[in-house]
């Protein structure tokens, strides 16, 4: 088995997945991988469908995810948030697919017309945008984002997960706020426009 | 039409304003305020967004992951074949200009190099041990 010791030690203790299962996924052990399998596809389904022309492309985007996941699984240092992790594979994933020259661009289609699926694609693509942003984000701040906003941590929690201190978690979610700032504002500025 | 909040939800919302109720006030008169609580909300929603992945979902990404490793082991054994052949090749050429008896150094440079190539395979093939 490979040596997980300098994972253990940089996971702190009391986060989720725990510090042995997340060993565990480092070490390639096939039960827990399965398991972080079953527990984050449904969320990270929900990155892949927003770069995706269907639920069946999005199920095959999630599932080069998982397979890149665990062909890199021993780039994950324990340092940050494992989902926030997987969001960026995923991301990694759906962008190398648009890069794909036979890849479809639904928006460009949709802007010219204005009927009720036209406009589900053009918000599709809002989405993956606004998304996108979020993915971008540093790190750091997109894992303060995850903790605080999806796992309902509280700061001190975030601190202690993320071996920092509590000022540190605040000023992230401030920083990381402020640069999805543009991407909400279209977003918001598209949903009232829609009213 | 009145929504009243219940008291465990009141308790939570004073704890996360450390009782300083004042400040709700605020938020119900900042402009400002309303739209970050907005941004925020949007936010959550988008990273919390699940959608019902196939039943047989796991599966696929069991087999597939299985399937590329076994992929990769091969193509390890390829290369561990690869390398002593090449050595073997330039041993024969460095016979081939030497001279003294050329080709039975050859041919012993290749056996060597396939006896060596032979146990590589073996042992990256051989499977690893239990965790």
């Amino acid at each position: 088995m490979a040596d997980v010791s300098f994972i253990m030690e940089s996971i702190p203790a009391g986060v989720s997945p725990t510090r042995e299962a997340l060993a565990k996924f480092w070490a390639g052990d096939p039960d827990t991988f399965r398991e972080m399998v079953d527990r984050y596809s449904p969320r990270l389904l929900g990155v892949t469908r927003s770069f995706a022309r269907d639920l069946d492309h999005a199920h095959d985007l999630l599932q080069d995810s998982w397979v890149r996941a665990y062909e890199k699984r021993r780039q994950f240092t324990g340092a940050g948030s494992l989902l926030g992790w997987l969001y960026a594979i995923a991301r990694s994933v759906c962008l190398g697919d648009a890069r794909r020259p036979d890849r479809k661009a639904p928006l460009d289609e949709s802007l010219a017309s204005g009927d009720p699926a036209d406009r589900e694609a053009e918000q599709t693509e809002l989405r993956a945008a606004l998304l996108d942003a979020v993915l971008e984000l540093p790190d750091r701040e997109r894992d303060i984002v995850i903790h605080r906003l999806i796992d309902g941590d509280s700061t001190r929690d975030t601190a202690v997960a993320l071996g920092c201190a509590e000022g540190t978690v605040k000023a992230g979610l401030h920083h990381a706020l402020a640069k999805l700032r543009p991407t909400l504002e279209v977003w918001r500025d598209e949903v009232v426009s829609r009213r | 039409m009145k929504s009243c909040l219940d008291v465990d939800t009141l308790t939570s919302v004073g704890q996360a304003l450390d009782w300083d109720i004042a400040r709700l006030d605020h938020i119900h008169g900042c402009a400002e305020c309303r739209v970050r609580l907005e941004e925020l909300k949007t936010t959550r929603a988008l990273l919390t967004d699940e959608a019902p992945v196939r039943p047989d979902f796991a599966d696929g990404v069991m087999a597939a992951i299985a399937q590329r490793t076994n992929h990769e082991q091969r193509a390890k054994a390829w290369i561990a074949w690869l390398n002593p052949v090449l050595a073997g090749m330039t041993a024969v050429a460095v016979a081939s200009v030497a001279r003294p008896a050329p080709w039975a150094l050859a041919t012993s440079a290749l056996l060597a190099s396939l006896v060596v190539g032979w146990r590589e395979r073996a042992a990256r093939t051989s499977p690893a041990p239990a965790p």
